[in-house]
C-alpha cells in the first residue's frame, strides 16, 4: 500500500485537521453526556482536561484507522463507477464498508481498553454500544470525506475546462490571424490586379476561388475537424491561386486513397503545410517546386524537395498551432522529417468514432 | 531614366512597371528580376539609375544581393515590411514613404 498516493487524493494536513476537530468534538459531547447523565461525573477541570486529552487522542487514532480504509474504498469505487452511475448500489456498498470497518475497529479498541482497564458493566453491552457509536461516526466521516473529495475534483475539472476553453479560443484566433495575414491577402490581390487587365476570364476565376478560400475559413473555424474530402477541395482552390502567382514554377500531384476521403483532419491543416513548403523553399523558374500530396497508412503526407530560402515572414507559429490543435482531438501527433533531401510532413487522419462532432 | 525592378511577384512587378510608365513614359525598365541570384548576375554586368527593391525574393532576402555586388545607385524599397527598410545600410540616407489617399 503506498501511503503517498492516497495523500495525493486527500492531503494529510487536511485529514489531520478534520479528524482532530471531529475527535475533540466527539469527546466533548461524550464527556458532557456522561457527566450530565451520571455515568461518569467529572471531578474537576483537571479531570475534564485530562479525559478530554486522552479521549481525543484515542479518538484521533481510531479516526485515522477508520479514515484510511474509507479513503481507499472511496478511491477504488470512484475509479470503478464514477458518480452518476449505479448510485444506489454504490451508496449501499459504501455504507456496508463503513459499518464493517467501524465494527472491526471498535471491537479492537474495546477489547484493548478492557484488557488495560476492565469495564465494570456488561462487556457485550459495551461492545455493541461502542460499535454503534463507531458505525455512526464512520458513516459521518465517510460522507464528509466523500463530499470533500467530490467537491475538490469538481472544482479542478471546472478549472481545467476553463483553461481548455481559453486555449481553444487562442488557437482559433491564431488560425484566423494567419489566414488574414497581409502577406497572403495582398499577394493575392496583387495577382488579381495584374490579371484583370490581362485576362479578365482568369481574373473572374481567381476571384471565385479566392472567395471560396475565405468562405471555407469562416465556415470551418468553429469546427475541430473536417473531412479530408472537404479539406482537399479547399486545397485545390488554394493551390489554384498559388499556381497563378508562381506560374509553372509550382506543380503538385494528389494521390489519395478513396477510402481515406471520409477521415478527418483539423481544418486548414493542409494550408499550413503547403504555405510552409512555399515559404521555406525556392519557387522560381530556376528551381521549380513540386509538392506531392498522398495518403499512406492512416496519415496524410505532404512531401517536397528541400531547396531552402531565407524567409522574413517565418515564425514557426503555424506548425505549433497545428500540433496544438491535434493535441486537442487525438493522441496521435503530426510528424515532420527530412529524408533524402525531401521534407516530409505526416499528419494523422482521424477516424470518425474518435470524434463526436463532424461536418457534412 | 533607366530602372531595375527587383520583385519576385510577377504581377506586382508588372503593376509597378505600368505605374511607372503612367508617371513618365520615357522611363525605361531595363530588367525585372525575381531572385537574389538573377539580380546579382544582372548587377555585376549592368547598371541602372534607380532600383526598385522588394525585400522577400524567391530565393532569399534581397539584402544578400549587396553581399555579392556593391552598388551606388539609389534604391527604393517596395515592401510592406517597413521595419526591414529602416534596418538598412548604416551611413546611407533613407526616407520612409507611405502611400496616402486624399
Amino acid at each position: 500500500m503506498c501511503f503517498n498516493n492516497i495523500h495525493n487524493y486527500f492531503p494529510f494536513k487536511r485529514l489531520l485537521s478534520l479528524l482532530l476537530g471531529l475527535a475533540i468534538l466527539i469527546q466533548l459531547v461524550v464527556l458532557t453526556y456522561h457527566h450530565l447523565s451520571g455515568y461518569y461525573i467529572l471531578s474537576g477541570y483537571l479531570d475534564f482536561f485530562l479525559r478530554l486529552l486522552l479521549g481525543s487522542l484515542l479518538s484521533l487514532i481510531s479516526g485515522f484507522m477508520l479514515a484510511y480504509p474509507d479513503l481507499y474504498v472511496i478511491r477504488y469505487l470512484n475509479s470503478l463507477t464514477p458518480w452518476g452511475e449505479k448510485i444506489f448500489m454504490r451508496i449501499s456498498l459504501q455504507l456496508s464498508f463503513a459499518v464493517f470497518f467501524s465494527i472491526v475497529i471498535s471491537t479492537t479498541f474495546t477489547v484493548l481498553v478492557n484488557w488495560l482497564n476492565p469495564y465494570t458493566e456488561d462487556f457485550t453491552g459495551v461492545l455493541i454500544y461502542n460499535a454503534m457509536i463507531y458505525a455512526v461516526i464512520n458513516i459521518l466521516l465517510m460522507s464528509i470525506l466523500e463530499g470533500w473529495i467530490y467537491y475538490s475534483e469538481s472544482r479542478q475539472s471546472r478549472q481545467i475546462a476553463e483553461n481548455l476553453r481559453e486555449e481553444l479560443s487562442q488557437i482559433r484566433f491564431e488560425v484566423l490571424k494567419s489566414q488574414i495575414n497581409p502577406h497572403f491577402m495582398f499577394n493575392s490581390l496583387n495577382v488579381l490586379s495584374g490579371l484583370i487587365n490581362v485576362d479578365a476570364a482568369k481574373a473572374q476565376l481567381f476571384i471565385d476561388e479566392f472567395s471560396q478560400i475565405y468562405r471555407y475559413v469562416l465556415e470551418t473555424i468553429e469546427q475541430p475537424v473536417v473531412t479530408l474530402n472537404r479539406e482537399l477541395e479547399f486545397m485545390r482552390s488554394y493551390l489554384f491561386l498559388q499556381q497563378i502567382r508562381y506560374g509553372e514554377s509550382l506543380t503538385y500531384s494528389v494521390n489519395i486513397i478513396s477510402g481515406h476521403l471520409h477521415l478527418l483532419v483539423p481544418p486548414l491543416s493542409l494550408q499550413v503545410l503547403l504555405e510552409n513548403a512555399m515559404k521555406h523553399n525556392i519557387v522560381n523558374d530556376d528551381k521549380p517546386l513540386k509538392i506531392e500530396i498522398c495518403s499512406e497508412g492512416d496519415y496524410l503526407i505532404i512531401k517536397n524537395p528541400v531547396q531552402p530560402r531565407i524567409s522574413v515572414t517565418s515564425t514557426g507559429l503555424g506548425l505549433k498551432n497545428l500540433i496544438k490543435r491535434y493535441a486537442l482531438i487525438s493522441k496521435l501527433e503530426p510528424e515532420f522529417k527530412i529524408e533524402n533531401s525531401f521534407y516530409i510532413a505526416r499528419i494523422p487522419l482521424i477516424k470518425v468514432e474518435q470524434n463526436e462532432r463532424t461536418d457534412n | 531614366m533607366n530602372v531595375l525592378i527587383i520583385e519576385d511577384e510577377v504581377f506586382a512587378a508588372d503593376k509597378l512597371e505600368r505605374m511607372l510608365k503612367e508617371i513618365d513614359p520615357s522611363i525605361n525598365i531595363l530588367a525585372k528580376s525575381g531572385s537574389v541570384k538573377e539580380s546579382a548576375k544582372w548587377l555585376s554586368g549592368n547598371t541602372a539609375d534607380l532600383i526598385f527593391l522588394d525585400i522577400q525574393l524567391s530565393d532569399g532576402i534581397s539584402f544578400s544581393i549587396f553581399d555579392q555586388v556593391s552598388i551606388n545607385t539609389p534604391v527604393i524599397f517596395t515592401t510592406a515590411f517597413d521595419q526591414y527598410a529602416i534596418k538598412s545600410f548604416p551611413g546611407k540616407q533613407y526616407l520612409l514613404l507611405t502611400e496616402t489617399h486624399p
